[in-house]
């Protein structure tokens, strides 16, 4: 339970004619987190096998791409079932997919008409803009003259023409009114005068006339570009229509040929990892202990025995890799310690006390049914809408754990969001207010026996790494916060008559004593046997402050009808925002600090972390599921 | 309710220890918040740690709030 699963270090011999079938066995096993051999040998080449699944790779994932977007992302369809196909047979059947090359080409059409739509917009722009001038627009492109166009309101033409007329300029402004109090205007001037200061000072939109879309009558012009783009768009819908069948009929079939390909790429890549000779190769890896018999029986039966196991041990640096098996409902627990820190495979693992205290520790700060049960529903909420792999996800997940026990502690402490509902239910339940002393006594004691453990952890781990003096002084502090406990609960709440109490306070100096002498550096950290445990007042802290500012609350907002119905509506909504508000640093606080009391009050008893998580050589299907394993 | 002056002198006493905490953690919390944001800024995937960080100095406070409980009961405010 406190350990993380046994790992054994082995080699694999074996012939170099059956490296597609052990790689393909070790594969579909997914039992070996492979490590490259320290022998001197030749390392394995990647071959050009990898080029080719890369390559066509890149193809299908493109073709996925394109499909994706013409289709409902979320929709899963069952992973369907499929054999074992030589690397040879899959590239040949997905070179002859023609759908893909179908996919790429109409993807490649609709850019185009989505181009030429922009185009022929701008181009219709203009024309609709000049509807109302009666010149022929090829025309525009004179020796003699220039000519710009702007879109503009009544003043700036009035203000351009104006403006023209002060300065002398030979130009002629022709305005066409276009939709509402915009107009589209033609200035046709000298071409060696210049108009660009005049257009400055009024600044309107200048539209490009020298389009080649742009010939004939504006309003002709605009009629045939309408037309243009309205086959445009039929023939973009045709198309987006075809892709649509395409990704209906095919993207399951490709992302199930792509899984294929991942997996064969990663054989491939595989053998990077492998040591070869002329005619043998070296695998080196670390399997589960308990899949070791396993492993050496299935290569037994793929390579007709020509192979050697051996068990060899690590490097004096290496660390074995962290596999923890634990229930799939617990798994966010393991993501959470992933985030912070894994466990070592040679230290015990903390994650069964943090999936005990952090649920108890959160539903005592929260301590409401009705808080309860809203984070229930919050945290449910925000699994259907996360990504299971991620972050939100699992907090969530962790989180769900923790509500169910607000919900059991806020029926012991009778609170429905600060209500106390005790003629309803017959049960007075546990006033925290009127409790104070004991709460702050139990929350210390959780203290007490968390931080214990921790040292006990400390101990274990120190006589692992053979490290006597430590152990000394780790036990020393556990003497020493177990007695100075008897002695303060004896002396300060008279639990214990005066002489023995007097004997534990001289233990506990002596003990703290042996500490200090033996700890060396650790020994800087007694001043923790006492503020570790007394940190852990801070769930009667925040537990306390939620409950009385609910009650508060309920005192001061309460809605009632008699009031008047406009009162009781702005009441309820203040009650209801102040509850929500209440609710959430509830919230944030009970979960980062059930966090913190285990990470840093517990764990830096004895934690060192920083495992390397055991990622074996495998692939997590999606999309296909393996037909040749179900069939054996 | 009545207080005498031992329960004042107690009640003043329990707010100090809260007002001196709550003071601490919030010098201490301003420049952790700060550097955490700038750690989450380069590497969003530390917000974890930068949380932790932010909540440690919240013992302080913490132990203000006890000595304040210690305080009003040996008071005899509650």
């Amino acid at each position: 339970m406190l350990r993380t699963e046994r790992m054994q270090k082995v080699r694999l011999l074996c012939l170099k004619k059956d490296r597609r079938a052990v790689v393909h066995e070790l594969h579909r096993l997914g039992a070996i987190d492979l490590r490259r051999s320290g022998l001197q040998l030749s390392d394995g080449s990647v071959g050009d096998e990898v080029q080719q699944i890369s390559d066509m790779l890149i193809r299908v994932g493109g073709a996925i791409d394109v499909l994706r977007a013409y289709t409902d992302v979320k929709r899963r369809s069952q992973p369907t079932p499929v054999k074992h196909m030589a690397l040879g047979t899959l590239l040949e059947r997905l070179g002859s997919y023609s759908q893909i090359g179908e996919t790429y080409q109409i993807s490649a059409a609709l850019k185009e008409l989505d181009d030429q739509a922009e185009i022929l917009g701008a181009a219709a722009r203009v024309a609709n803009a000049l509807a109302g001038i009666d010149i022929d627009m090829a025309s525009l492109r004179s020796d003699v003259l220039s000519f710009k166009a702007f879109e503009m309101s009544a003043d700036q033409v009035e203000r351009l023409k104006s403006t023209i007329g002060e300065r002398g300029i030979s130009a002629e402004v022709l305005a066409s009114r276009m939709n509402g109090k915009e107009f589209g205007v033609l200035v046709a001037y000298d071409k060696k005068a210049s108009i660009d200061d005049v257009i400055k000072g009024i600044a309107p939109r200048e539209l490009d006339i020298t389009m080649k879309e742009l010939h004939g009558k504006p309003k002709e012009a605009a009629a045939r570009i309408a037309r243009e783009l309205a086959e445009n768009a039929k023939r973009r819908k045709e198309l987006q229509a075809r892709l649509r069948n395409l990704a209906a009929e095919n993207l399951d079939k490709l992302l199930a040929l792509r899984e294929m390909l991942e997996i064969e790429l990663e054989k491939g890549n595989a053998s990077s990892e492998f040591k070869v000779t002329e005619s043998a190769m070296v695998i080196e890896g670390w399997v589960p202990r308990k899949r070791t018999e396993e492993l050496e029986s299935r290569l037994a039966l793929a390579t007709s025995g020509r192979f050697e196991m051996e068990y060899i041990e690590a490097g004096e640096d290496e660390l074995a890799p962290t596999l923890v098996n634990r229930p799939s409902f617990l798994k966010p627990f393991d993501y959470l310690m992933e985030f912070l820190s894994l466990p070592r495979s040679d230290e015990i693992d903390p994650t069964w006390i943090f999936i005990i205290s952090f649920p108890i520790f959160y539903g005592l700060m929260i301590s409401d049914v009705g808080y309860g049960l809203a984070s229930l529903l919050l945290s449910w909420y925000i699994t259907r809408i996360t990504d299971p792999d991620g972050l939100m996800y699992n907090t969530a997940k962790i989180w769900e754990l923790g509500a169910m026990s607000a919900v059991v502690f806020g029926v012991i402490t009778n609170e429905y969001f600060g209500f106390q509902v005790t003629q309803l239910i017959g049960f007075q339940g546990i006033d925290w207010t009127k409790s104070i002393t004991s709460i702050l006594a139990i929350t210390v004691l959780f203290g007490i026996v968390q931080v214990g453990l921790g040292i006990i952890f400390g101990i274990v781990n120190a006589r692992r790494e053979r490290e006597n003096k430590l152990v000394v002084s780790r036990s020393a502090s556990l003497v020493t916060l177990v007695s100075g406990t008897l002695a303060i609960a004896g002396g300060f709440f008279g639990l214990m008559p005066a002489g023995p109490s007097i004997d534990m306070a001289v233990l506990a100096v002596a003990a703290l004593l042996v500490t200090i002498i033996f700890g060396g550096r650790e020994a800087t950290e007694v001043t923790n046997l006492i503020t570790h445990p007394l940190s852990y007042s801070r769930i009667m802290g925040f537990g306390m402050a939620s409950i009385i500012i609910a009650s508060l609350i309920d005192k001061a907002f309460t809605p009632n009808w008699a009031a008047g119905p406009l009162l009781f509506i702005g009441f309820l909504i203040i009650f209801i925002a102040l509850h929500f508000l209440n609710m959430i640093l509830s919230i944030f606080e009970g979960i980062v600090q059930a966090v913190r009391l285990n990470f840093v009050e517990f764990f830096t008893k004895f934690y060192k972390g920083g495992g390397i998580k055991f990622r074996p050589f495998g692939y997590r299907r999606v999309y296909t599921v393996d037909a040749d394993a179900s069939d054996a | 309710m009545a207080i005498d002056l031992n329960g004042a002198i107690a009640a003043i006493g329990a707010g100090v220890a809260i007002a001196g905490g709550a003071m601490g953690t919030g010098m201490a919390q301003s420049g952790i918040g700060s550097a955490g944001i700038g750690l989450i800024a380069e590497k969003p995937n530390q917000i974890g740690i930068a949380l932790l960080f932010l909540v440690l100095p919240e013992t302080l406070v913490i132990f203000g709030f006890v000595i304040a409980i210690l305080v009003m009961l040996a008071g005899g405010l509650i």
